[in-house]
């Protein structure tokens, strides 16, 4: 089966350091994938890179099966990226952003039209739709970003630590959201330093460590190389990322 | 050097924040940026040498004239300082964002405000009191100089005065159109304060020459009717700069004391405006029940998006509008010369040169605001589209309102000479189309906020390479609607050159 992401010996530098060193990685059509590792580790420089944001030094990537470095638009069409901090026009209202996000994916008018109702009423945004993003408040600002990384219906959907600084009640939203997209089908990858999260969430979690995956597997696998017991997943992590160190 | 916590350590605080915010808005760093500025004090102190020694042989009499003069120059820095005062009030507490944290110390809010207040007063006087200090540290060495120092002092009770008013006004302000509209509201003000004085002082471009003694004469001798009159109330500021000593003290005093009382006036509300200011981003209006259908189609997102970001930016358009406004003197001597000798070829060319000359310049403007300030770059370059058709669409963004609005004289030169409309139409195209290449090869990502500093922010070469291409489009319509078209080709071909220069120097990253 076609994973859906497919990295190989990726690197990246910044001028003398290594953000993203040698990297394999595999994660597989319709599973949540958790990437974790300390600040700095290369989580966010690895998703830009996927998404097409940044250019690797060297290295493969293919996601679904399409070399996204050959054809880099025909990857971006199935990929949507949710960074940290929300990319929102704040004149824009909600209802327009999206609209404005369907016509850069190409999605046609009513089906985005109908989408975007589903996604907005599903996030509690449909009373706010016609509100500027100036107005709102950061777990709004990051639903609304959500819906418009939702809109294109995206095979792989990344998420840079989505749910940084939202209350418990729109954190479940979230959550319910992408479990929901899990069902049906989609693949998504999320970094996060929530570990809880990603104990609960993710089928498979990937642990990166100065560019480098660490250790990669489900929590029993990982729990295995840490040396098994019932530890939790912050146990895990500490040891293994403690003990790279 | 001050004890912390003490008024002093908050005002060397605040000055701290100023320097570094004004040293990180100049461009030049370093040791060359050093010796320009000691270069430009020494500059300045040559000249307020020349101006003392000037002021030193006229002696400081309380004429209708003086007076009405004094009063005139008070008057136009009062309005320059009112803006300038509402602008750094909303600022001082809505851009900084400090506010909580200084109000979450153990400190008395008090002296928070008064230094703060403080502050502002002195950043509201500081650049005249730059301009006057250069005179005035000479005056105590020149005969009869010393008799002019109540000027310098004048100007900062001024300040004082005028930054009491800003208060007044900013907290009436906040309470009638909310703090956020009151900062776009102060911006756009003093925008047009500047301006309008700059027409002002261009006006007499407007006259014929013949004209422009008498008219001037007539102007001086309303200024002294109406302002010259020394036993006016009004006239108290100007004497105190003329040096009476009981005008200077009285002028200085009463202008502190009305400082401090708005500062109390205002320090009353101030956890009100502070908590009002703190919310600005959570104000909402009342919620739109329509559901508008989608319509499709790429270039129609991309430009609908940049022209809705646009007009709803009224600090962005004013900013825009005053650029334009700036040109204006330009169509005055033009319009003086057409009433003097009517509809000639020379007339119209250099009507059209200056068309062409305000579109490259708007089109420049709103290609750098579309293609170099996009507030969401990396949702742009995460979707599915070749950089190219992007731009594109973004540069279709910013040429279709100049080529919309140049329609106008276009359909006039039509009216009055149709190969002069074809010459116009051909130079306002070829200005447009340069100026939007010029933007999407050399872009240098920005911020709208920095739109009046967005010509620091490229390269020297590609900022003056464009104004050359601005120029000679200009110059070649204006020679070519004047009848002389052959004579056009050399400016033409200069700005055509220069476009593909900077075609090939433009940096990788943006090919």
């Amino acid at each position: 089966m076609t994973p859906a992401l497919h990295l190989r010996a990726l690197t990246k530098r910044f001028g003398e350091k290594i953000a993203v060193e040698a990297l394999d990685l595999d994660v597989r059509a319709g599973e949540l994938y958790a990437l974790l590792g300390p600040n700095g580790a290369g989580k966010t420089t690895t998703l830009r890179m996927v998404a097409g944001l940044l250019k690797p030094d060297s290295g493969a990537i293919s996601v679904f099966g399409v070399d996204a470095l050959a054809d880099p638009i025909a990857a971006k069409r199935i990929i949507a990226w949710l960074p940290d901090e929300p990319m929102l026009y704040d004149k824009l209202t909600a209802w327009e952003y999206l609209e404005f996000i369907a016509g850069l994916w190409g999605v046609a008018a009513k089906e985005a039209h109908a989408r975007a109702e589903e996604l907005l009423k599903l996030l509690d945004l449909w009373d706010h739709r016609n509100e500027r993003c100036e107005g709102f408040s950061r777990g709004m600002k990051q639903k609304t970003s959500l819906a418009g990384a939702l809109i294109h219906d995206p095979k792989l959907l990344m998420l840079d630590e989505p749910l940084t600084g939202l209350d418990a009640a729109i954190a479940r939203q979230v959550k319910d959201l992408l479990s929901a997209r899990v069902r049906e089908g989609a693949t998504i990858i999320l970094t996060t330093h929530i570990l809880d999260v990603a104990e609960r969430m993710a089928k498979r979690i990937g642990i990166i460590q100065s560019g480098k995956l660490l250790a990669e597997g489900t929590l029993a696998e990982l729990r295995g190389r840490a040396g098994g017991g019932q530890a939790s997943l912050e146990d895990v992590y500490l040891q293994l990322v403690g003990a790279a160190a | 050097m001050f004890a912390p916590g003490s008024a002093l350590w908050l005002l060397s605080h605040e000055m701290r924040l100023g320097w570094r915010g004004w040293r990180a808005a100049s461009k030049s760093r370093g040791p060359g940026s050093i010796v320009l500025y000691l270069f430009l004090g020494g500059f300045l102190l040559f000249i307020g040498y020349w101006a003392a020694r000037g002021l030193s042989y006229i002696e400081p009499e309380a004429t209708p004239l003086s007076i009405g003069m004094i009063t005139l120059v008070f008057l136009l820095l009062s309005t320059l300082m009112l803006s300038s005062a509402l602008v750094q009030t909303t600022d001082a507490l809505y851009q900084r964002g400090d506010i909580d944290l200084l109000l979450a110390s153990p400190l008395p809010p008090w002296r928070i405000l008064i230094v703060r207040m403080g502050a502002i007063a002195i950043n509201v006087a500081l650049f005249y009191l730059l301009l006057l200090g250069a005179i005035w540290v000479w005056l105590p060495f020149m005969g009869g100089g010393a008799r002019w120092m109540g000027l310098a002092p004048s100007v900062l009770a001024l300040s004082l005065l005028v930054t009491g008013i800003g208060l007044f006004v900013a907290r009436a302000m906040f309470a009638l159109i909310g703090p956020r509209n009151t900062r776009v509201a102060s911006q756009i003000l003093a925008g047009v304060i500047g301006a309008s004085i700059f027409l002002a002082f261009q006006s007499q471009n407007l006259l014929p020459y013949e004209d422009r003694g008498r008219v001037m004469g007539e102007a001086m001798a309303a200024l002294t009717r109406i302002l010259g009159q020394p036993e006016a109330l009004f006239a108290f500021p100007a004497r105190a700069a003329l040096g009476e000593p009981f005008e200077l003290v009285a002028w200085i005093g009463g202008a502190a004391l009305f400082f401090a009382l708005a500062v109390w006036w205002f320090g009353r509300g101030f956890a009100s405006n502070a908590a009002a200011i703190a919310s600005l981003g959570g104000a909402r209006k009342r919620a739109d029940p329509r559901v508008r259908a989608f319509r499709q189609g790429l270039s129609r997102a991309l430009i609908v998006k940049e022209w809705r970001l646009l007009i709803r930016d009224p600090l962005l358009l004013s900013q825009i509008a005053l650029q334009l406004i700036y040109l204006l003197p330009l169509f005055f001597v033009f319009a003086r010369d057409l009433t003097e000798d009517g509809f000639g070829r020379a007339q119209i060319g250099m009507f059209s040169g200056a068309f062409v000359l305000l579109s490259s310049t708007l089109a420049s403007s709103l290609a750098w605001l579309t293609v170099s300030a996009e507030d969401a770059p990396d949702l742009i370059a995460a979707a599915p589209l070749p950089r190219q058709q992007v731009e594109r669409a973004k540069a279709l963004a910013a040429a279709a309102p100049v080529a919309s609005l140049m329609l106008l004289p276009i359909a006039g030169a039509l009216f009055i000479d149709p190969i002069a409309a074809l010459w116009l139409a051909g130079g306002v195209g070829a200005a447009i189309v340069s100026a939007c290449l010029i933007a999407i090869w050399h872009q240098v990502p920005g911020s709208r906020k920095d739109f009046r500093r967005r010509r620091g922010q490229g390269s020297f070469g590609s900022a003056f390479g464009q104004g050359i291409v601005i120029l000679g489009w200009s110059a070649a319509t204006g020679l070519a609607v004047a009848g002389l078209p052959l004579a056009a080709i050399i400016p033409a071909l200069i700005s055509l050159g220069l476009t593909l220069a900077l075609s090939e120097s433009r940096p990788k990253a943006a090919a």
